[in-house]
């Protein structure tokens, strides 16, 4: 025994050693649908939360909200300053994948969550879907007459397809091109409005001597790859919060193929770089010219333009996206609403602070001018301060001009509840596709089979 | 003292003898309750959870090991395991050779030097992993690195160290160059314990130094050289740390689930399924003490944990 005791707890410990990940979870219990019921009202529950910002009035409730905007912590103090009844509580996050994580921990753990929380709307549907209904309907605190104030793309974005209410809509992301105009000048080349001329444009670049690229395939771009395929074909995704248990997952349609084919011959003919997006690598190569011009969403801007080894001499312009033809829509990528979440101490003071944040013309001007945020709140889009702003980044062009066009073709797109899942997926297949040159047709079948496969593993009907 | 001496002593003796009992309960109390705590019964419990199965529709329900069933036959699980093996197969070996091979050069070699390239060797251990893994993400980086400025003066493309093909060669070297000074540092101080008459009569009968090396020096320190196998053994099978770091220079070129740990970690807080986590993480464990009651059965003579 004493001889062999040594030996078992070592191999006790080396079984141990790996637990660390799998081990604080526990059994979910399953929970009503249809939003979630659970209203508290615990004003006092929060006075001894920990803030990133100093709360400037002593003695009142707080409200506590997780969010990752840049120059949040602006937007947080001049609610402050208005408001004597409620104070606001920030933790600052570091961006929307984190938050999720976070969130989704808070729950299993069944505290540690915030009152109000900013979602992507590409990850709401996540926390109102099966068992998992984590997010309050507003429509019980009145959150139909603000209704009007939002455009109908953002507003579509917080219903997710149902007669409930989840969150107030902030932002969108208008998808437009971003171009470096110093150098379609120095080459004289023409800056492209079609696909075709785009890809002819980064061939004559090459041509002419320049040694970047024209711009960027991102395999992991997430929803950048959606909004490519939204200029061809209707939603990849379908998922309705009304009915809860069922998804649909496309593709395989001709117009995801087509878009994926011409990625994959601008790649192979090196016309484009294949970087992934969100690297240090990435965000260098943007301001240091290396690309020609990003295609992206406006809200891009407000993450580089901070970064250094920007090239000397950049002139910045913004334009359309390129389409493919006069019946080519607008489109959008990413943005993001805030949430009441079922864990809210204090659930309708936490309704009211999230339907009054952004509803003030002192936050939209943070909003846009320092978080870089496209608004929509009508009033902010409306005003002339908003159409006539010129924006120092992209040498005072006025930017809203070109942004609020796309905007406006703006719906709202559905989501998948376990859109990190399908995420990580799709950049699998699109790497295969685009950067590895295999191909597409059969890439996509086997990605649509893998997604379709895992709805159904987690009891969903496959439409 | 054996039972049948035990027997028959007198009975303040044995009270002399339980009184050290529990002074050695007492003295080992801090670590069984800290092993209890966050070791056995989080074991316990994440076992626990992983005979449930949740699914986003209908949540949790009992079902017995049909997770583990599930992750035996999950393609992604087993390919994220054939990593690792491929890993160690390949890091392991690597590792050792040069530990020992610098720990015997360091134990020849008798100069001023000796000292300093020990610490050069080791110093990498005492950089903490996440950095380490960083600072190579960086240099590995094909437009901003200093390999790309090196390359660069002799006109030459930068090498693809964060590419589907150079990304296994990138994390065994960030790995051996992160663990060897530690291996050799244990390989060194097993060293200074062989008696150096052995040497001597060594010499004596005509050794060479190489021939002392390997034939003498290398046997003595079997016992360690088994140990510092299974620590790389049981580091390398449950890889995580470096493949999580570098991911965020190459998003693409690592996925989520590139090891079974990092797919545990997908699993648990990415994609919300706890249970099935605990499961992958459970099988995961269940194989590295497989992998190591046969490893250290082969070597059951060098070990010196069994006579």
């Amino acid at each position: 025994m004493n001889k062999k005791l040594p030996k078992m707890l070592a191999l006790i410990a080396a079984g141990c050693m790996t637990m660390s990940v799998g081990a604080c979870s526990s059994p979910g219990a399953p929970s009503a649908s249809g939003g979630s019921q659970t209203v508290s009202n615990d004003a006092s529950a929060n006075d001894n939360a920990k803030c990133q910002n100093t709360v400037k009035k002593d003695g009142v409730e707080k409200v506590t909200i997780w969010a990752w905007y840049p120059a949040f912590d602006k937007i947080v103090d001049n609610f402050n300053d208005t408001h004597d009844d409620v104070q606001l509580c920030w933790t600052k996050m570091p961006d929307g994948m984190t938050t999720y994580q976070k969130f989704s921990t808070a729950i299993k753990a069944k505290s540690g969550g915030p009152d109000i929380i900013q979602l992507g709307y590409d990850a709401m549907p996540q926390y109102v879907s099966g068992v998992e209904q984590h997010l309050i309907d507003l429509k019980q605190f009145g959150v139909e007459k603000i209704k009007s104030d939002y455009t109908e793309g953002g507003w579509n974005s917080v219903t997710l397809g149902s007669d409930a209410v989840y969150g107030v809509p902030v932002d969108a992301g208008p998808f437009v091109m971003m171009y470096r105009k110093d150098i379609f000048d120095k080459y004289d080349v023409k800056v492209p409005t079609t696909w075709a001329e785009y890809e002819q444009a980064g061939k004559e670049l090459r041509e002419k001597g320049f040694e970047g690229h024209i711009g960027n395939f991102e395999a992991n771009g997430t929803g950048w790859n959606l909004a490519l395929f939204a200029q061809k074909t209707d939603d990849v995704y379908s998922y309705s919060a009304s009915n809860p248990e069922q998804v649909s997952i496309n593709f395989e349609s001709e117009g995801v193929k087509s878009v994926l084919e011409y990625w994959q011959r601008l790649a192979k003919e090196d016309v484009v770089a294949t970087d992934d997006s969100f690297t240090a690598e990435w965000y260098k190569k943007i301001v240091d010219g290396s690309y020609a011009s990003y295609v992206s969403a406006s809200w891009v801007t407000g993450y580089i333009k901070g970064v250094s080894g920007a090239e000397e001499g950049s002139v910045w312009q913004v334009t359309k996206a390129p389409v493919w033809d006069d019946s080519t829509p607008a489109v959008n990528y990413g943005g993001s609403g805030i949430a009441v979440t079922d864990q809210a101490k204090h659930t309708e003071k936490a309704a009211q602070v999230a339907m009054e944040l952004f509803q003030d013309d002192k936050a939209q001007e943070i909003a846009v001018t320092d978080s870089g945020l496209f608004p929509t709140w009508v009033k902010k889009l409306d005003s002339d301060a908003f159409k006539n702003y010129e924006d120092e980044f992209f040498n005072n062009q006025k930017v809203n001009a070109v942004l609020a066009e796309t905007a406006q073709g703006y719906q709202g797109y559905e989501y998948l509840p376990f859109q990190t899942y399908a995420f990580d997926e799709q950049t699998k297949a699109f790497t295969k596709a685009v950067k590895d040159g295999e191909d597409v047709s059969s890439t996509m079948t086997a990605l649509d089979k893998t997604l379709s496969d895992y709805a159904t593993q987690q009891g969903f009907t496959v439409k | 003292m054996s039972q049948q001496q035990s027997q028959h002593t007198s009975s303040t003796r044995s009270q002399s003898a339980r009184k050290v009992n529990l002074w050695g309960w007492f003295f080992t109390a801090p670590f069984a309750i800290i092993f209890l705590l966050f070791l056995v019964i989080p074991l316990v419990y994440a076992f626990y959870v992983s005979l449930f199965t949740y699914t986003q529709v209908r949540g949790s329900t009992f079902t017995g090991l049909a997770n583990y069933a599930r992750a035996f036959t999950d393609p992604i699980f087993l390919a994220g395991m054939g990593r690792v093996v491929l890993y160690t197969v390949v890091m392991v070996p690597i590792q050792l050779l040069f530990a020992l091979l610098i720990a015997l050069v360091i134990d020849s070699v008798k100069n001023k030097f000796t000292a300093f390239s020990r610490l050069v060797v080791f110093l990498p251990y005492a950089i903490p992993v996440v950095i380490g893994a960083l600072m190579w993400g960086f240099m590995y980086s094909k437009d901003m690195g200093p390999f790309a400025t090196l390359f660069d003066l002799f006109g030459l493309p930068t090498p693809g160290f964060l590419t589907p093909q150079g990304i296994f060669g990138s994390l065994v070297n960030v790995v051996t160059w992160q663990w060897t000074g530690y291996y050799m540092v244990i390989l060194y101080s097993a060293l200074q314990s062989v008696p150096h008459e052995l040497y001597e009569s060594a010499r004596i009968d005509g050794a060479s130094e190489i021939q002392i090396a390997l034939k003498i020096k290398t046997p003595m320190i079997s016992s360690s050289l088994v140990m510092v196998t299974i620590f790389s053994l049981i580091g390398t099978l449950q890889f995580y740390t470096e493949p999580t770091v570098l991911k965020n220079s190459a998003p693409s070129v690592i996925a989520p689930e590139y090891t079974p740990n990092m797919y545990a970690q997908a699993l648990a807080f990415n994609y919300n399924q706890l249970n099935y986590s605990a499961t992958v993480s459970f099988a995961l464990g269940l194989i590295v003490v497989i992998f190591s009651i046969f490893f250290m059965r082969l070597t059951r003579k060098q070990s010196g944990l069994e006579g």
